[in-house]
């Protein structure tokens, strides 16, 4: 305890009262949403009669690893995760290019015009033409159930462009002034300056997007109807609502649990994000608070 | 030097826009290649490719359920059709729950297919009045003629709308005098009511009873997950045709009062039948995740003994057999009788002027001679045969009389699933029909119980021959007050009704486009 | 002298246009910076817009806009008589600010909490569970949330039935379903909402803790005097940030849990204009509503905004 600087002057009563609520009370939240993820983990890895006398808890109760193979086996799981991964690392890096060229004329004030061009893309955050419209607009653009729906159209994201333009506004001038000086051109500039400084700020737009697209389950639903097009979300969407991928379940039906086939298929979804997670901490909250605090 | 690179950013831009847009375009240009392989090709002439590879057809179609659609690509059928075609058929599913939102979707993105199967008649109507679909009549003169001699002018005469027909109809005669089918029963584990000591019930007040012991005894052993009579919401409108609805009187969608027509929601027991649907909601006896059911949710209860009667159609006995082979070897399954309760009881059947499927082709199909020529080769008279019932001798017999019988089980490994790729029905189908329907002993003998143990209790819905021209005639949107009927039966069911409510429906249902299908039914109905 | 200061006024208008044009072919490249993102804005943001007059037809989606029939406001006039459309925005606010009422304090009180907790490696951890919900899609979560509460085999009804009381089916219950999708919510959302207060937290200058804690005020009255005034400028931007969006109250995760037994409490204007729209066909009505909504959205962030620079000085652009 204490290594807080302001632990010299001695705990008040009180003190102590609120730091062990505290510690109370946010074990409690972690706990509640530790377990359910636990819950669903180990039903993908009980044998059947364990989850169908519903003894399975937040610990596997035996251990089968079949679900998960039927699921990594299927056919659909496949077609679905590829699309996802595709869709998830092109369209991140489309946007981040895009993002961060628009960025930067943007950032800088002194610029003729910059506010009122801002102000064109600012707009679209607080008005638009709603689902139908754009719904029928991309069928006149005979782009939907093709990959360019799920990729494109969440090319700009203009909260994120507001982030990366909050993020070079904070770069010193003195870097690009000193850089003119040498008769550097804009592009120079921004190529050699700009953007290795800005790869926190890069980071942070990737984490969002990549989760955004990769948990996006609206678009793809609206917009996608063949079975090659399928993403992991809509996947899920089947087998968490019963329309089961028969392929998986059907060889399995006897050995494991119906249930366990889901909670596999879930599990599998969701390790390639766990997998990055921890990296993606420090990004994700970096960019919250230039994002909000700045705007 | 500073020229030079302005220059260079603007190339750079101009690329960097160029190979964003292109760059997210080629991927889509990959997928597509096959299809655009496809249509150059036909284009050029569709003799010379025949030797070759097949031409590729888009096709979409319902799921009517069954492990064959899961992969119709993979039925011996379906090679037998492309080896004699010439032609191969990508074939997309819709979904089993839920279907027309995605049909919807699909027909108004209007999605290249090369031919949808559709198996509602309003659909049908709707997307044809709308100027969806291609015009049937002018293709068949064109391109097939032979098609109009095969199927029988009195099917098209049903189809028409407006001036014209959209589609080439494929529909089953039956075994019955009026060829009129019955689908839906509801189905009931016949084991565990063995189990129970129980008898198969009659009436309204036994079959309840029958579901409260069950829910009472736990005869199975699932403790609260069990449930004695699981459904979907869309089962609570195959509960009223399928034999509940006969103890109320409202098993038809519409029935003949002093020679009108009334629609289910306005004939007199519907109130009731609702009452008593919540009663046994409210009781647990109806599955009480019903709102939230899918089929499959629902299959799997009754697979797994935690349901004790589903509703479901005649055709899924074999994959359901074959589902108890794995999991309870000793269920046996039946259908209950249609229930009666103060002298009524009865189930609903649709006459053969119902079809089955509407073949159409959409508006932007590409291949359109192509499969015009597909569907014409399938209905030439001895390739339509050979197709549905196989060769003579191999997986059938034929009498002295002209009645074909079935060899199994040769015929339901070759053509068991022959029904899922009809594209329109030739004249001599009945016949063949009746083959068919003993392809599997199972499946027959649940088709007969329907439909001939049950005979007496059958009543044809009289709104089934209606034509479909008159939902072109009624500009309204039908779908709304389906919906809202669908809403409305659903929360009546769960949060109970009242003369209030009740009333409200109606007139708001009507208002929505229920008046004008009252007023058109009976127009029909009086000067047919 | 006021010819002369507008002659004045005029020059220096000239002379900031000659500088502008300077500056602006100076750095023609910069301008071409702009063009994809543009374009991409007005293709993908700018022609739905267009697409918004269809509210005003009969559309037909085979003839499109240019030869479906025109129709005036008989759309938005259905819209308004209906009952429907107001049992449906009721909803959609009464979701929304449950959220903002719920979700909000609970964010920052967890932000104040996660603050005392000293230990560090405790700390990381915790922060790192509290932040995952968020990165789950909603098909996920509602697939859990849908477990949970089911009547016969939910963790939740099996802790009411072992305490003694009646199954209740939450997800098909009128008086439930509302509380079910803002519980989820704030268990999806909640942590992560709370790294924008806990940032803020950070930057209260320490000094001010240390003379209070010389004035003798406890623990408590830091928070109360210190903390939350600290946090006061930020709350209220999150707050405006937030108001913009409550005629959006989270369509994707209802889409997701309802069903038609709760569109009486649950069906909220995104839900309502897919159903409409894309399963009914009715392009022309539901495009209505998403005007509506689009309008009443603008109207919120801006009040909000002008509210907000007028009390704390701080705006969202």
């Amino acid at each position: 305890m204490g290594i807080k600087p302001s632990s010299k002057i001695k705990k008040g009563k009180e003190a102590i009262l609120v730091t062990a609520f505290a510690y109370l009370f946010i074990t409690i939240l972690v706990l509640l949403i530790i377990f359910p993820l636990m819950h669903v983990v180990s039903k993908a890895f009980s044998e059947e009669w364990a989850i169908s006398s519903g003894s399975v808890g937040i610990f596997p109760v035996g251990f089968q690893f079949d679900a998960m193979n039927s699921i990594i086996g299927s056919q659909r799981f496949l077609v679905a995760f590829g699309n996802s991964v595709l869709i998830t690392v092109l369209g991140t890096i489309c946007t981040l290019v895009v993002t961060a060229f628009t960025a930067f004329p943007l950032s800088l004030r002194n610029l003729p015009h910059m506010k009122k061009i801002l102000l064109f893309f600012v707009f679209t955050m607080y008005f638009s033409g709603g689902i139908i419209p754009t719904y029928l607009l991309y069928n006149a653009y005979g782009i939907l159930d093709t990959r360019i729906v799920l990729i494109v159209p969440g090319l700009i994201n203009v909260f994120h462009l507001l982030i990366i333009k909050n993020f070079y506004e904070d770069i010193p001038e003195s870097i690009i002034e000193s850089a003119k000086v040498d008769g550097a051109s804009n592009l120079t500039i921004f190529l050699r300056f700009i953007v290795p400084l800005s790869k926190p700020v890069y980071a942070t737009i990737v984490v969002f997007t990549s989760v955004m697209i990769w948990n996006n389950y609206f678009g793809p639903m609206m917009y996608v109807n063949s079975p090659e097009l399928q993403t992991l979300p809509l996947y899920l969407r089947d087998m968490i609502s019963k329309a089961t991928d028969i392929q998986a379940k059907i060889a399995m039906m006897q050995e494991v649990s119906e249930e366990s086939i889901t909670a596999a298929a879930i599990v599998a979804a969701t390790v390639p994000i766990l997998c990055v997670y921890p990296f993606m901490q420090r990004y994700f909250v970096k960019g919250m608070t230039i994002g909000s605090t700045k705007g | 030097m500073k020229k030079m690179k302005r220059f260079v950013v603007i190339i750079l831009t101009l690329c960097l826009t160029v190979t964003m847009l292109a760059g997210c375009g080629k991927k889509v240009e990959t997928t597509e290649t096959p299809k655009d392989g496809a249509k150059v090709d036909n284009k050029e002439s569709s003799e010379e490719t025949a030797n070759n590879e097949p031409i590729v057809l888009k096709a979409l179609v319902p799921n009517q359920g069954g492990l064959a659609w899961n992969d119709p690509e993979a039925n011996p059928v379906y090679g037998w059709i492309t080896e004699k075609t010439g032609y191969k058929v990508e074939y997309d599913i819709l979904p089993a729950d839920n279907p027309f939102d995605k049909l919807n979707a699909i027909v108004a993105a209007g999605a290249d297919y090369d031919f949808i199967v559709l198996n509602d008649k309003s659909r049908y109507a709707d997307y044809a009045s709308q100027g969806a679909l291609m015009d049937m009549k002018e293709l068949i003169e064109q391109y097939a003629p032979s098609i109009a001699s095969t199927i029988s002018q009195s099917m098209f005469d049903v189809c028409v709308v407006g001036e014209t027909y959209y589609c080439i109809p494929s529909a089953s005669p039956t075994g019955r005098e009026d060829s009129s089918n019955v689908g839906n029963g509801i189905m009931i584990r016949a084991d565990i009511l063995k189990k129970m000591g129980l008898t198969m019930p009659t009436t309204l007040e036994e079959f309840t009873a029958m579901l409260q012991a069950f829910k009472d005894t736990d005869p199975t052993g699932k403790g609260s997950a069990a449930t004695p009579l699981s459904a979907t919401m869309a089962d609570l409108n195959n509960l009223r045709i399928g034999g509940l609805g006969g103890a109320f009187g409202v098993e038809s969608d519409w029935k003949d009062v002093n020679g009108e027509l009334v629609p289910y929601q306005l004939q007199d027991g519907f109130y009731d039948f609702l009452v008593y649907l919540n009663e046994l909601y409210t009781k647990g006896l109806l599955d009480t995740e019903m709102p939230t059911n899918q089929i499959a949710t629902t299959l799997e209860k009754f697979t797994t003994d935690l349901a004790l009667c589903r509703i479901d159609g005649w055709w899924s006995l074999p994959s359901l057999v074959e589902t108890f082979k794995t999991t309870n070897p000793e269920a046996a399954v039946e259908y209950v009788q249609p229930l009666e309760m103060a002298g009524k009881a009865g189930m609903s059947a649709s006459s053969i002027n119902q079809m089955d499927f509407y073949v159409v082709i959409p508006k932007n199909a590409k291949n359109v001679e192509a499969t015009m020529d597909y569907f014409a080769k399938k209905l030439v008279p001895e390739t339509f045969k050979e197709m549905v019932i196989g060769i003579e001798g191999v997986d059938h017999n034929v009498d002295a009389e002209g009645n074909f019988t079935p060899i199994l089980p040769t015929f339901f490994e070759h053509r068991g699933n022959a029904n899922i790729y009809l594209t329109g029905t030739t004249e001599d189908y009945g016949t063949y029909w009746l083959c068919r329907a003993r392809k599997n002993e199972d499946q027959f003998k649940a088709y007969s119980q329907l439909n001939f143990d049950y005979g007496s209790f059958i009543h044809v819905n009289p709104g089934s021959d209606v034509p479909c021209s008159i939902y072109a005639q009624i500009s309204t949107n039908l779908t709304n007050s389906a919906s809202f009927t669908e809403e409305f039966v659903v929360n009546s069911v769960v949060s109970g009704i009242t003369a209030e409510s009740y009333q409200d429906f109606i007139a708001e249902w009507k208002s929505l486009g229920g008046d004008k299908l009252i007023e058109k039914y009976n127009e029909w109905y009086t000067s047919r | 002298m006021r010819k002369s200061s507008a002659l004045r006024n005029k020059d220096i208008r000239q002379a900031e246009k000659a500088v502008n044009r300077r500056l602006i072919k100076k750095n023609l490249d910069l301008y071409l910076f702009l063009i994809p993102g543009i374009l991409f804005i007005i293709v993908f943001r700018y022609m739905p817009m267009y697409g918004l007059t269809t509210s005003f037809q009969e559309y037909n989606i085979f003839s499109g806009i240019l030869e479906s029939p025109w129709v005036g406001f008989k759309n938005f006039n259905m819209l308004f008589t209906s009952r429907n459309f107001y049992s449906v925005l009721r909803n959609t606010l009464f979701i929304s600010f449950g959220k903002i009422l719920f979700t909000f304090p609970l964010s920052i009180f967890i932000a104040i909490l996660i603050n005392e907790i000293g230990r560090t490696f405790l700390k990381k951890t915790y922060q790192t569970v509290l932040y995952l919900p968020h990165f789950l899609s909603w098909v996920i979560v509602s697939g859990l949330v849908t477990a949970a509460c089911s009547p016969s085999t939910g963790i939740i009804n099996q802790v009411i039935v072992g305490l003694g009381g009646q199954p209740i089916s939450f997800l098909m219950d009128n008086q439930w379903f509302r509380t079910v999708v803002i519980a989820s919510e704030a268990w999806k959302e909640v942590g992560y909402s709370a790294i924008v207060f806990i940032a803020a937290l950070t930057g209260i200058n320490p000094e001010l803790y240390e003379a209070a804690k010389v004035d003798g005020a406890g623990k408590l009255r830091q928070i109360i005097h210190i903390t939350l005034p600290g946090m006061l400028s930020i709350i209220l931007l999150m707050f405006i940030l937030n108001l913009g969006n409550v005629l959006n109250a989270n369509t994707e995760e209802i889409l997701l849990m309802y069903n038609p037994t709760v569109y009486k409490s649950g069906d909220v204007l995104g839900t309502f204009i897919y159903r409409t729209g894309v399963s009914q066909m009715n392009y022309s009505y539901a495009t209505a509503i998403g005007l509506f909504e689009s309008l009443v959205g603008l109207l919120l962030v801006l009040t909000g905004n002008f509210t907000s620079k007028r009390t704390t000085g701080r705006s969202i652009w």
